[in-house]
């Protein structure tokens, strides 16, 4: 429920964060600040292990559609870490790599599944966290 | 004793009112285990150790050196140690300086997360006779100054020869060619060890061959890396042309099925079409370069290491060639075999990796399989040879899945095994530690000065600087003796 306070001028979207559990954190994001910058502005839990330089994956997070086919195509570089990213999706993209813009207002952003997590729990209690598809299997 | 308080804690929390864990290694996998124990376990303490002065493991000590945005994880894991409910314990080899039992006697759960501190072999005739064949895992560890390899690669090696073959196709393989085919400009303002620079400057080796026993589809290595050394300067990558015809059908449903594999292969038949049109022969043994400082590297497909030749006469018996053996891929998609068949290429050549994977070592104390190379477990929970889970042992990273993976890969898998620890916490699956006099006896009576988080901060600070004077991130310590004598213990 904290409420990210923007840079003083900055113009700001309202985003919101989905975690694995399903639980929803709704955050204003300034539009320019990559989705991971947010993340992290607003104690949401997704890393970031190479700090933004892409070259790490673990900012992966998954776009509704609508939103996704609207931006600009990953790049190579993206697409080459995306391919390692674990629970990829047909929406998936590295959270240091998107920047927030005006027409994101409303957009809502999935962190990937802990699929593994969920089969660890199930040896002593049944959980029902939402998996997403899985669009390939990863390689190496 | 405030008895009410803690069945409260009990009850609500993780099933004790504090939990005390030890982790052994401090690579990627325990410290993403710690991070998320951190935030999950109510009241956690935590102990790291490792039998290295330094955490971070192959962060630090496998990660290669003109990859620094790869190690910025350490920025993240310097913060957990930071942490005041974390100790570190360096230079503590669990198994041998402290027993997996004593620190099952102090601590509630003990989780192993050692990687894979061995290598597999070619098993080839002459692989260990010759002079100038290594492991990549010895190389890596020379050129990034970990303690136990300052003698492990001789650098007269670099000399001599023009042709290094590199029998393996993975990631850490294609490391290695781009260390050994890009300028060392580009390399001294890095974290490599000073003593690999001096060697590299003088190393005459121009053409590195990437040898692979199944064919461009089961190539391990991932696009990023195969981009990456495409667009190395002043260096060819020179792929044979491979085109879907002739691919097994196997081959051809492993690519349907992966967006990542065909992006992959689609990246090799554009470096095979420009390889063909860069050199007729697509082959490089037979075309000398015009430029002196030109580096090649070339991609061989379905190709199995069959001996290493070298001249009985030589007393330096240093290699001269290796002997591959065509094969042919056999079997359903996904585990396809590569079969030899009785045609032979003999490349010519003065130095030989062989990167064919890591293996795992057993600790004592530690139930290990030995046919498949694996501690039993299931969800990060050790099992028993009854398939039990030994109650209170755990395993994350490399120790659990085997040497494979990036340092991504052990965040689910880390997450995993703590969802075990809390579960087991929760449902009084394990027992509460004694003390810990066991630990701290022995590790009186092992007599080993301790890497604390101060001491290792020394360790840190004094690399830093000392890496300042010549512009470079660090300039690591290569020797025990250093690392413990900067560490003021
Ligand atoms: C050469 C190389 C390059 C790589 N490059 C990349 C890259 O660019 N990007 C990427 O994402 N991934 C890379 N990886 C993969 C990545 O390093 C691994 O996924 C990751 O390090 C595995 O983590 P781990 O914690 O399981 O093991 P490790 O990182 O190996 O950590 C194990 C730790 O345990 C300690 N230890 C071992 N035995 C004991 C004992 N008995 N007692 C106490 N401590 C012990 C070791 O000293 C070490 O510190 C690379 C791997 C290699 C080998
Ligand atoms: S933070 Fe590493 S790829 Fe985005």
């Amino acid at each position: 429920r904290s409420e990210h306070k923007p840079a003083s001028n900055a113009e700001t979207v309202g985003v919101s964060f989905i975690d694995s559990s399903g639980k929803k954190k709704a955050v204003r994001a300034p539009i320019g600040d990559t989705i991971l910058t947010v993340a992290h502005a607003n104690k949401v839990e997704l890393e970031g292990a190479c700090e933004g330089s892409c070259a790490c994956s673990t900012c992966h997070v998954v776009l509704p559609s609508h939103f996704y086919d609207k931006l600009p195509e990953p790049t190579d570089e993206e697409n080459d870490m995306l391919d390692l990213a674990f629970g990829l999706t047909e929406t998936s993209r590295l959270g240091c790599q998107v920047k927030i813009t005006k027409d994101m207002e409303g957009m809502e952003i999935q962190l990937p599944a802990g699929t593994r997590n969920v089969q660890a729990e199930t040896l002593n209690k049944t959980s029902g966290k939402s998996t997403t598809k899985v669009k390939s299997d990863k390689s190496a | 004793m405030y008895k009410p308080i803690l069945q409260y804690a009990r009850r609500n929390f993780s099933g004790h009112a504090s939990c005390k864990i030890a982790i052994v290694g401090t690579g990627p996998s325990g410290f993403y285990v710690g991070k998320y124990a951190l935030k999950d376990l109510f009241n956690v303490h935590i102990a790291f150790f490792d039998r290295l002065p330094t955490p971070f493991g192959l962060v630090r000590y496998g990660v290669a050196p003109d990859h620094p945005d790869v190690k910025l994880v350490q920025n993240d894991f310097s913060k957990i140690l930071r942490d005041s409910r974390v100790r570190f314990f360096g230079n503590v080899e669990i198994g041998k300086h402290l027993s997996v039992a004593s620190l099952r006697q102090a601590y509630h759960a003990v989780v192993l997360a050692c990687g894979a501190s061995d290598e597999r072999k070619m098993n080839i005739p002459g692989e260990d006779e010759a002079a100038g064949v290594y492991s990549a895992r010895s190389f890596v560890g020379w050129y990034n100054a970990h303690p136990d390899f300052q003698t492990a690669f001789d650098p007269r090696h670099l000399q001599g020869t023009d042709t290094a073959v590199i029998i393996g196709q993975g990631n850490v393989a294609v490391d290695l060619a781009r260390i050994l085919s890009q300028d060392v400009r580009s390399l001294v303002l890095t974290d490599i060890a000073k003593h690999a620079v001096e060697a590299l400057s003088k190393s005459t080796i121009r053409r590195v061959f990437l040898v692979g026993r199944r064919g461009p589809v089961q190539m391990a290595c991932t696009t990023k890396e195969l981009r990456e050394l495409s667009r190395l300067p002043n260096c060819s990558t020179i792929v044979p042309p491979v085109s879907l015809s002739d691919l097994t059908p196997s081959s051809r449903r492993e690519l349907q099925t992966s967006k990542a594999l065909s992006r992959k292969f689609e990246l090799l038949q554009k470096l095979g079409v420009s390889s063909q049109s860069a050199n007729q022969s697509s082959d490089i043994t037979d075309a000398p370069s015009q430029n002196r400082d030109a580096h090649q590297i070339a991609f061989r497909f379905c190709r199995a290491p069959k001996s290493i030749e070298f001249s009985a006469k030589d007393q330096h018996r240093r290699v001269q060639s290796i002997v591959l053996a065509h094969t042919t891929l056999k079997g359903e998609p996904a585990k396809q075999v590569a079969v030899e068949t009785s045609t032979l290429e003999q490349i010519p050549c003065g130095l030989i990796f062989r990167s064919v994977g890591y293996r795992l070592l057993p600790i004592e104390g530690v139930p290990f399989d030995s046919s498949t190379g694996r501690i039993p477990s299931k969800h990060g929970r050790i099992l028993l040879p009854s398939g039990d889970p030994d109650a209170g042992l755990y395993v994350a990273g490399w120790m659990k899945r085997g040497p494979t993976g990036t340092i991504a890969s052990n965040l689910p898998d880390a997450k995993e095994t703590v969802a075990a620890i809390q579960a087991d916490l929760k449902n009084d699956g394990i027992k509460a530690p004694q003390s810990d006099c066991a630990v701290e006896e022995a590790l009186k009576k092992a007599n080993r000065p301790i890497i604390d988080v101060h001491a290792w901060q020394q360790i840190d600070q004094q690399e830093i600087e000392r890496g300042s004077l010549s512009g470079k991130p660090r300039e690591k310590f290569a020797s025990w003796n250093e690392l413990l004598k900067f560490a003021r213990v």
